[in-house]
């Protein structure tokens, strides 16, 4: 195995290190999932912040961690991106540049529960500003997911080859990713039901989809990087 | 492609990414109705008297404006894989038909927020509206796709080679038809 695919590997791990990373700092440390309720009055929210208060710093820093740590992941995905294209490839530059906006979302949104966490002796109504702003910044962000996995799908069904460099059930799988992952686009509009952003369309669905397609992912590019399709013509 | 071989079986009607799209749309509308029907047994009094606040008769008249454009669509694929000169206006009536159906939605939600439903009146508003509009949208996508198709024509009313691309319009239309029979159902009747 040369130098290349080790790196490849690296990245393509780096990325199940950063899923780790997200889940452990929202879950048991902040214990923010499931999210907090968005009708919770203004008095209860500030509240859960001062009575998780270390929680909420630790995890604050396992997310804000995770989110570059995801970079090389996503790097890894547009290098065979870039190799299914060839040299002409505006799918790979639009992947790079939505991923950009779209992963740094999650640095904010721990850096927004840290804020929210950091002085309790803050007013209420400051502390529930903080944590709405982290929650939208953590489900709202399904517009640009979405099409960062249109993207994604369409190049990998794009390939001719006889053997894709990535197989082309990842592609379809891309596709119905991104269309699950859509319902979190209203979440402004609701404190209850469904499509608030505790709800079982916005959070439950993208959140058990996400994980689902993060997982197929890795395995996918560790297969492709083992029998080392990016060496291939 | 010849028609021998469209009969011979096997034959995927336009393409088969699109198919994929389809069924992954089915998987999305499947979880919001499982969703629906979990919140409509937990909050069946409500459900019900606002279900009640529905027109149904606009429901009812959008549901024969969808099936008939449906059925024109199947007819102009037909008349374009035959090279029938009927396909257009088969398509533009389509294309009128599933306006009709926009219009009379676009009647139906401003009734319904002058008598004070709004999105987030209750639970069971919440469903109606997100779940019609979203259907809404892929109303507005397909006929978007169909007024694409029907810019296809030559001047002598017929579309060489076009046969993917009728029959990918065709499958997305159905399947907006599809969608709205089980949304009414659910929403209006059940």
């Amino acid at each position: 195995m040369d130098t290349k695919s080790t790196t490849m590997k690296l990245c393509t791990f780096m990325g199940a290190l950063a899923g780790t990373l997200m889940f452990v700092g929202i879950w048991p440390l902040a214990r923010m999932f499931p999210p907090l309720d968005p009708a919770l009055p203004v008095a209860q929210v500030a509240d859960y912040y001062r009575a998780h208060q270390t929680g909420i710093l630790v995890g604050g820093i396992l997310i804000t961690s995770a989110s570059v740590l995801f970079f090389p992941f996503l790097a890894a995905v547009a290098t065979f991106l870039k190799k299914i294209e060839g040299a002409i490839s505006p799918l790979t530059w639009a992947f790079v540049m939505i991923v950009a906006y779209g992963f740094v979302t999650l640095f904010f949104a721990g850096l927004f529960f840290t804020v929210a966490a950091y002085r309790t002796d803050r007013p209420d109504a400051e502390i529930a500003m903080l944590s709405d702003i982290a929650f939208f910044l953590f489900v709202m962000p399904a517009v640009p997911a979405f099409v960062q996995n249109v993207v994604t799908g369409v190049a990998i069904l794009q390939d001719k080859r006889a053997r894709p460099i990535l197989p082309r059930w990842l592609g379809y799988m891309n596709l119905w990713t991104g269309l699950l992952l859509l319902p979190g686009f209203a979440v402004g509009l609701f404190k209850t039901g469904p499509f608030a952003w505790n709800g079982v369309l916005a959070f439950w669905v993208p959140a058990v989809v996400f994980g689902i397609w993060f997982n197929l992912m890795i395995v996918a590019m560790l297969a492709a990087i083992k029998r080392d399709a990016l060496a291939e013509a | 492609m010849t028609t021998a071989e469209r009969r011979s079986g096997g034959h995927v009607p336009g393409e088969e990414g699109l198919w994929v799209f389809i069924g992954g749309d089915l998987v999305v509308f499947a979880v919001f109705f499982i969703t629906y029907a979990v919140a409509h047994r937990q909050e069946y009094a409500l459900f019900e008297a606002s279900r009640r606040l529905l027109d149904r008769q606009l429901g009812l008249l959008n549901t024969p404006l969808l099936l008939t454009s449906s059925l024109c669509m199947a007819q102009a694929v037909a008349a374009v894989r035959r090279d029938d000169r009927r396909a257009r206006p088969l398509l533009l009536a389509t294309i009128a038909l599933g306006s009709g159906f926009v219009v009379v939605k676009a009647f139906e939600y401003a009734a319904k927020i002058s008598h004070g439903f709004t999105l987030n009146t209750n639970s069971f508003s919440i469903y109606y509206y997100m779940f019609t509009a979203i259907h809404l949208v892929h109303v507005l996508i397909g006929l978007g796709v169909l007024c694409f198709a029907a810019s296809r024509f030559d001047k002598a009313g017929r579309m060489p080679g076009g046969a993917a691309l009728i029959e990918g319009s065709g499958a997305f239309w159905h399947l907006v038809d599809l969608l709205w029979i089980v949304l009414f159902a659910l929403l209006y009747l059940l």
